[in-house]
């Protein structure tokens, strides 16, 4: 890790770039166009008053605050991040609003809440040693908030999981796992940094292979059995998944042991396998993605009228408004995808994955970049999370794999999910900037 | 750790990758299987943003349009219930009917579409906009026809000789096509009086004494010289005029109230007597020329009403010398196999207040653009048949008129000093032998040189006095001849 190795990716690449806030400035101006014009094509589609452009001022509020902020904080930051989260909240805000118009202001007050957050992680101490340092009252919190919302957490439909924790005001719930997900790669990349020297050289002869320790067992059956916990809480195949994916990944990055994703994997599917026989809700998801035509007007209709709105938008879609998208039952969250594949097309999808990808590579860069195995773990973790979130859904609504319950990041209607996805965006960013004080 | 990050950098881009093709295999290869699929709602959206043309009657008085709620929906709107069976329904549920069907192409614009039309308005996102089309319906006449008609079951049809516009065109029972996917579980199911049914140009109804005319048409036509014969035969007595004939179990007589005394083969006619006509065999008829008859004369035919599929009547079977006597008897009273419908029934009156040539029906003769103000005329069949020799139709005709001046019924449908020809008779239809009654006929309106009538045929279900079926008649020509 001391050798400054550079994750080459092509024309991003950092190192050929100085870092320059008029480039930010530039793709947060390009993105607010966007934006904008998408908004008006929505006001004008709707017969909507002009006074209902507002979401699109507090979002320019927000990039505009933002970026002169972090110019202050963290003059030397990666200049791609922040626009490309704040070009993806954007559209999930033309989204939400579209969809839903009632829950705009909701989104458009988590936009504030979110951005808000992604500044106060920049005003925390930049070595972030104190991550590092108290990453067992991270994790006990984290686990301790988990129980609670078991023992008492809601849901704000009033039917299905009961995922949420009331805030204590309004109608305003914050969903505990999506702070799970941060404190867990936190804990992890700590734990793992501290082990890592051992961690690289243990394997075992088993006749002529090198094969992981035997000592792997222990953590990896640990974390295994948590997101049993979480996956029988939620009866849900995703963040369980999420969790334990970003898990085995970040157990490979660290020993470089790539036998270890076999055995993950062996264990996933055992996990899948007994979930599918177990939970009736699990049942119905992979049985409807084996075959969802046959069931196509009960048990697969929304994944069917999914398929069917990425059918309507073909390559350039319907426009904003113009679509049908609001067929697809609960579409604001689960489906945002499927809706953005209906009105913009192809082209917006392939936007949509592109603009994750070039995150999620920027953050691996991060984490190639730095000489600190726990920074370094820590962004790379940070960029799997929302990496294996985004693909689960998307490859959700497209019957890749089964459907689960998680939200595309920045896109998808919901504020826990937001303030989760700027948090990550924040840490990225600071990973991104000072690398003198070492860990 | 560098080579690892590589690694996962790469498998995440392998997995956008995957997910990048997902999305292309859906909104490409497998998009248009997903969007033919039935279940489909935007097929059904789609459907309902299209702006329908509107049905107008001959004065522009509209029968049916389509509203644009405020979803950007259109919504079908039928004023007048009443005309119903010739405008029919439009339903994105159950189809449609009447114009709405025949010229669904039209109303839906679909005769307007071109590809860059259609890449236009997809991509402005406008709704497919129709024609409208004008149809002959002459409002006060179809509104008169069915205040007329009451509560009976049956049908009229009205149309205007030589031009062929039908005029108007009841069935009954009704239904409102405003109603109609609310009420279609109860109208689908009703079989018993099958009020979607249009029973004007598909009820098949036994023809009974109103066949009279076609076997005297057949029986004029098979003298050799008319001219000369054609008085004799028709005003010298016959002999046992009401002598009742038994058919299928049924005893056919004269209608109520026909005068006790010798009758003439016209007076038999107009007084429906059956004996004259079931002995048609007797007086030099063959079984060869009724069947030639029948089928000039388009009995065994579906009728041309332009633009519309129409049914016919189900034919006899094939009439000649060897057909027992009883099966000719059954043909020749209109007891027998064969059923007609009203507009095949028509189609003959026309013919004789036409000089015995066919008129080419219709029921809608102009379609306009959307967008445009000039009516475009539609082209009519120019073939126009004689169904009937001159001289025969001529000699029908007289007897029709005698018939309005004598018979007790035809009578009842007389108005002012207009001229008026007809003919009233009474069927048995059905395995119960229910009594109906019908009335064929028409009024002379020549104003100039060239003649024109209106022509009228009723039929009333379930009712025994011929009188009903000419009043109806009566009112509907008034209406249409402008008489009060």
């Amino acid at each position: 890790m001391t050798d400054r190795a550079v994750l080459r990716t092509g024309e991003f690449d950092l190192e050929d770039m100085p870092a320059s806030p008029w480039r930010e400035a530039a793709l947060l101006a390009l993105a607010g166009l966007i934006i904008l014009v998408n908004h008006v094509a929505l006001v004008v589609a709707r017969d909507r008053p002009w006074t209902s452009l507002w979401p699109v001022g507090v979002w320019a509020g927000c990039a505009v605050v933002g970026h002169a902020v972090l110019n202050r904080r963290l003059p030397r930051r990666d200049p791609l991040l922040f626009p490309l989260a704040m070009f993806l909240t954007g559209w999930g805000l033309n989204l939400v609003d579209r969809l839903v118009p009632s829950y705009a202001d909701r989104q458009t007050l988590w936009l504030v809440v979110g951005v808000a957050a992604l500044l106060a992680v920049s005003f925390l101490p930049r070595d972030l040693r104190w991550l590092s340092r108290y990453r067992y009252t991270w994790l006990i919190g984290g686990l301790a908030l988990l129980g609670i919302t078991i023992l008492i957490g809601e849901n704000p439909s009033s039917t299905g999981p009961r995922l949420w924790l009331w805030l204590g005001f309004g109608r305003v719930y914050y969903q505990p796992s999506e702070l799970l997900k941060i404190v867990l790669v936190v804990f992890l990349a700590s734990f793992f940094a501290d082990h890592q020297r051992y961690m690289r050289t243990d394997t075992i002869r088993v006749w002529r292979w090198r094969v992981p320790s035997p000592a792997f067992l222990a953590p990896v059956l640990l974390m295994w059995g948590v997101c049993m916990v979480v996956l029988v809480w939620q009866r849900d195949l995703g963040t369980a998944t999420l969790f334990f994916v970003v898990f085995m990944f970040m157990l490979y990055l660290t020993s470089g042991q790539a036998l270890l994703l076999v055995g993950g994997a062996v264990l996933l599917l055992a996990a899948a396998a007994a979930a599918y026989t177990q939970f009736d809700v699990v049942t119905l998801r992979v049985d409807v993605w084996a075959d969802p035509w046959s069931t196509a007007d009960s048990d697969a209709y929304q994944i069917v009228q999914s398929l069917m709105a990425v059918a309507a938008g073909g390559v350039f879609g319907q426009g904003i408004a113009q679509g049908q998208p609001t067929i697809i039952p609960v579409v604001h969250s689960d489906f945002a995808f499927a809706a953005v594949a209906e009105e913009w097309g192809l082209v917006g999808t392939i936007t949509i994955v592109a603009t994750l990808a070039v995150i999620v590579v920027r953050g691996l860069s991060i984490a190639a970049r730095t000489r600190f195995v726990f920074r370094s773990l820590l962004a790379s973790g940070l960029s799997m999370m929302l990496a294996v979130q985004s693909l689960l859904i998307m490859g959700g609504v497209l019957r890749i794999v089964p459907l689960t319950g998680v939200t595309l990041p920045f896109v998808s209607y919901g504020g826990s999910s937001l303030l989760t996805s700027f948090v990550i965006a924040g840490l990225l960013l600071v990973l991104s900037t000072d690398e003198r004080m070492p860990v | 750790m560098t080579r690892e990050l590589k690694w996962v950098a790469l498998a995440a881009l392998l997995c956008f990758g995957v997910v990048t093709i997902g999305a292309a295999y859906w909104a490409v290869v497998r998009a248009d299987s997903l969007r033919e699929r039935s279940d489909n709602a935007r097929n059904v959206i789609a459907e309902q943003r299209i702006r329908r043309g509107a049905i107008l009657d001959r004065d522009g008085e509209q029968l049916a349009y389509s509203e644009v709620t405020e979803t950007g929906l259109a919504r079908r709107v039928y004023p007048y219930p009443q005309a119903a069976a010739p405008v029919g329904y439009y339903s994105v549920t159950y189809g449609t009917a009447g114009i709405e069907a025949a010229f669904d192409a039209e109303l839906r614009g679909d005769d307007q579409a071109s590809a860059w039309r259609d890449l236009v308005d997809d991509l402005l996102h406008r709704a497919p906009q129709g024609s409208d089309v004008r149809s002959t319906v002459d409002l006060d006449v179809q509104l008169a026809a069915s205040e007329a008609f009451g509560s009976h079951s049956g049908a009229v049809v009205v149309a205007h000789v030589p031009s062929g516009r039908v005029l108007a065109m009841v069935s009954q029972p009704n239904y409102d096509p405003n109603q109609l996917d609310a009420a279609w579980e109860t109208l689908a199911r009703d079989v018993e009086t099958s009020p979607l049914l249009n029973r004007a140009t598909a009820g098949q109804y036994q023809p009974g004494g109103a066949l009279q005319t076609v076997v005297l048409a057949a029986m004029l036509a098979a003298q050799s010289d008319l001219s000369q014969q054609g008085g004799y035969v028709l005003n010298s007595e016959v002999p046992d005029v009401d002598t009742p004939v038994r058919v299928n179990g049924l005893e056919l007589t004269c209608l109520p109230g026909t005068p006790s005394r010798p009758l003439t083969l016209a007076e038999a006619y107009l007084f429906g007597c059956p004996a004259p006509f079931a002995r048609a065999m007797e007086s030099g008829l063959t079984p060869g020329h009724l069947w030639e008859r029948l089928d000039a004369l388009g009995l065994l035919t579906s009728p041309v009403l332009s633009g519309f599929t129409t049914a016919a009547g189900s034919p006899p079977p094939l009439l000649h010398d060897e057909t027992p006597s009883e099966e000719l008897v059954a043909a020749l009273t209109g007891q027998g196999d064969l059923t007609v419908t009203p507009l095949q029934m028509l189609q003959v009156i026309a013919a004789i207040a036409n000089q015995g040539n066919a008129v080419p029906l219709h029921l809608v003769d102009a379609v306009r653009a959307p967008g445009s103000s000039e009516w475009e005329s539609l082209e009519l069949p120019a073939r126009r048949p004689a169904l009937l020799r001159a001289d025969v139709a001529s000699a029908v005709r007289l007897t029709m008129l005698q018939a309005s001046a004598q018979s007790p019924y035809v009578s009842q449908a007389r108005l002012g000093d207009l001229v008026l020809y007809g003919h009233s008779a009474l069927a048995y239809g059905g395995p119960d032998a229910t009594p109906y009654v019908w009335f064929a006929g028409f009024a002379d309106v020549t104003e100039s040189d060239q003649p024109e009538a209106v022509a009228v045929v009723v039929v009333i279900e379930s009712e025994d006095d011929p009188a009903l079926a000419a009043q109806v008649a009566g009112a509907a020509l008034a209406a249409a001849v402008g008489v009060e």
